[in-house]
């Protein structure tokens, strides 16, 4: 028995067995759009491979050949992908869910689930774009001539906090593009550039000592130079940089209680 | 039936705003006064009950489905469900265009609960149901809009669920196709499902439903039938009249009596259309006819689902009798220019239906000034 009430109140719990009951929802939502892109154009992953590949070559060419930026032992592109494809990730979902409420509206219109399963899924579509830039820089790691250390088993831990941190960067700007139709534009703006002051071309420890506190707050900046730390046997980062992970935390607590709290009220809001 | 409530609502109301101005500049319309689309409803529904719910645009019936479905929260008041809903208020959600069919079946079913193997097992169903196996591997963007809707629907009728909520699932799609949902709507009820249907052609849904629900201007009238409401209510829907029970073909004897149309006209004094529907029409048939005690024919106007929209009777003599005009008249105010089929019907003395020829006239759509159709019925001799 369920009673529906003005206030549309759920439970913690039961409001993560309701977003658990509908992973399969999740999934194909995120199944949908992906094959909805890739039969839209033919040679789909092709493009992302060679995308990549052309962006890869122009970072080398401006940062690691032009101005040489010093990188000491690790090759530059080896050293620019991890960055790359982690602020990819990122920039993506971004993109995707500032407007995925409004794409959707149709579907929030008319079908109940929980809202907060159309931003999860935007996280799953982008996946598919981290995956194959990992297994671009894995391709390349190997080529390059690199060698394995133990401390590649620290990756999927890393993986998982990229993941936690553009889920809630991606359920924010959702949730913020509910009161105003510019965070699409905003948010693109405030990405590109936003890249100049994180880690991604160069390492962070080419940044003056006064002016590190920005890449202390910055979460991706954290998450980029561990990630080199795990994979390029790079020196250990800063524990400052853990501030920019807990904020990040204090960020996916604070927006599942808001979307628990707004989630019957969104389609009302749209 | 049970007498278990499977949805209870109570003092339910919805208020939506009026936005006054809509400035050309200015970003945020003001917000104005608001309204209930909904007004202070309460209703039980039972457990396996079919529910017709019909009213004028933005008469809160849409309203009250999406509160029920949990789409939108209700502003005062509370709705009791028991039993998982499955909500139809737009056919076709969550279909992608650029995938096929088939893969479409697997997206929405799982936008429904549905997991893949739930729906492997149905697919073959669904895909029959669908009656378009040639174009299943098709993308959908290709579809016609009359068999996106097939497709749709087909997936939502598998769904299990205790409640099904249907908002203008009949508003597209051939007459096959609306026989289809009103079968699948009482294959649903005969599971002992509860269905809620949103509709204006009530009188589609007439013979399936139990009661029906008449929104007006965010309130609602209960009624066990379609005639009642007509009476309750200032609708406009054109609902039937009592006449049913006359017209169910009984036992034919064909051998007491014999009735042949020569011909059939219909005569009214109005010029277009509108007028046409605002008159008293006559119809005047010419019959051949042999009996061996006096009857009366009864001429019924049915649509297209063979709901009777009006009759009109007349009496004739016994013997046998050439070439006799028998003129009807039809009472103004119950026809619509919707296709419409003639039909007569003899009956004894008693009131009795001997012989039935429904169907003898069809007049597919009217003409913008007559009233015209191809007749149906075979010319025969009379027998000794």
């Amino acid at each position: 028995m369920k009673i529906i009430s003005p206030d549309g109140h759920i439970g913690t719990l039961e409001y993560l067995k309701s977003i658990w009951e509908s992973r399969h929802l999740t999934i194909a939502l995120a199944k949908g759009e992906i094959k909805n892109q890739s039969a839209l154009n033919i040679s789909g992953i092709f493009l992302n491979i060679i995308q990549s590949l052309i962006g890869l070559a122009v970072y080398w060419i401006v940062f690691g050949v032009a101005i040489g930026i010093d990188t000491g032992e690790i090759p530059y592109p080896i050293f620019v992908l991890p960055g790359i494809f982690i602020w990819h990730y990122f920039s993506a979902i971004t993109g995707y869910c500032s407007n995925c409420f409004i794409i959707n509206q149709n579907l929030i219109s008319k079908l109940y689930f929980p809202r907060i399963c159309v931003p999860l899924s935007k996280v799953l579509v982008g996946m598919v774009d981290f995956i194959i830039g990992f297994s671009l820089f894995f391709i390349l790691f190997i080529c390059f001539g690199q060698s394995f250390t133990i401390k590649w088993t620290i990756f999927p831990l890393i993986i998982i906090a990229i993941i936690i941190f553009v889920t809630t960067i991606g359920l924010w700007i959702s949730f913020i593009s509910l009161f105003s139709m510019d965070t699409a534009r905003i948010s693109a703006q405030l990405t590109n550039f936003l890249i100049f002051i994180t880690p991604v071309f160069y390492p962070g420890t080419i940044i003056p000592e006064n002016f590190k506190f920005i890449l202390y707050i910055n979460p991706v900046a954290g998450i980029i130079e561990y990630s080199r730390w795990s994979l390029l046997d790079a020196p250990l980062p800063d524990s400052k940089y853990l501030i920019g992970i807990g904020i990040i935390l204090v960020l996916t607590i604070s927006i599942f209680f808001i979307f628990k709290r707004y989630e019957k009220k969104i389609s009302d809001l749209l | 039936m049970t007498q278990e409530t499977a949805i209870s609502i109570r003092n339910l109301s919805k208020e939506y705003y009026r936005i006054e101005k809509s400035g050309r500049f200015s970003r945020k319309p003001t917000k104005g006064t608001g309204f209930l689309a909904v007004n202070n409803i309460s209703v039980a529904i039972r457990k396996g009950e079919v529910i017709c719910i019909t009213g004028h645009n933005g008469s809160g019936k849409s309203t009250l489905l999406k509160m029920i479905a949990e789409v939108t929260l209700p502003t005062s008041g509370e709705i009791e469900i028991n039993g998982k809903v499955a909500s139809i208020l737009e056919i076709g959600i969550g279909f992608q265009p650029e995938i096929s069919g088939y893969e479409n079946i697997f997206l929405s079913g799982a936008m429904y609960g549905l997991k893949n193997s739930e729906i492997e097992a149905k697919i073959d169903r669904i895909i029959d149901m669908f009656g378009f196996p040639e174009f299943i591997n098709t993308p959908v963007k290709y579809y016609s809009s009359g068999m996106y809707m097939r497709l749709a629907f087909s997936i939502i009728v598998n769904i299990n669920a205790d409640i099904y909520l249907f908002d203008e699932v009949t508003s597209v799609g051939d007459t096959e196709f609306r026989t289809k949902v009103i079968h699948e709507i009482s294959r649903l009820k005969d599971r002992n499902a509860t269905v809620l249907i949103v509709t204006h052609t009530p009188t589609l849904f007439s013979k399936i439903s139990d009661r029906f629900l008449l929104f007006d201007k965010g309130t609602i009238s209960v009624s066990e039938s379609l005639n009642n409401l007509q009476g309750a209510g200032n609708v406009d829907n054109r609902l039937h009249i009592g006449c049913e029970k006359l017209a169910q073909i009984k036992e034919i004897h064909t051998e007491n009596i014999d009735f042949n149309l020569t011909d059939l006209k219909i005569n009214t004094p109005a010029t277009d259309l509108n007028a046409i529907f605002d008159n008293e029409i006559e119809v005047v048939a010419t019959a051949c006819y042999k009996s061996q005690e006096s009857i009366s024919i009864l001429l019924t106007i049915c649509d297209i689902m063979g709901n009777i929209l009006t009759s009109a009777k007349t009496e004739l003599t016994a013997g046998k009798i050439e070439n006799k005009a028998i003129t009807f008249v039809l009472p103004k105010g119950y026809l619509h220019p919707a296709p419409l089929s003639l039909g007569f019907e003899i009956l004894n003395d008693n009131g009795k239906s001997i012989v039935s020829y429904p169907n003898v006239m069809n007049m597919p759509y009217l003409k913008k000034d007559s009233l015209s159709g191809y007749l149906n019925m075979p010319i025969k001799i009379l027998k000794d």
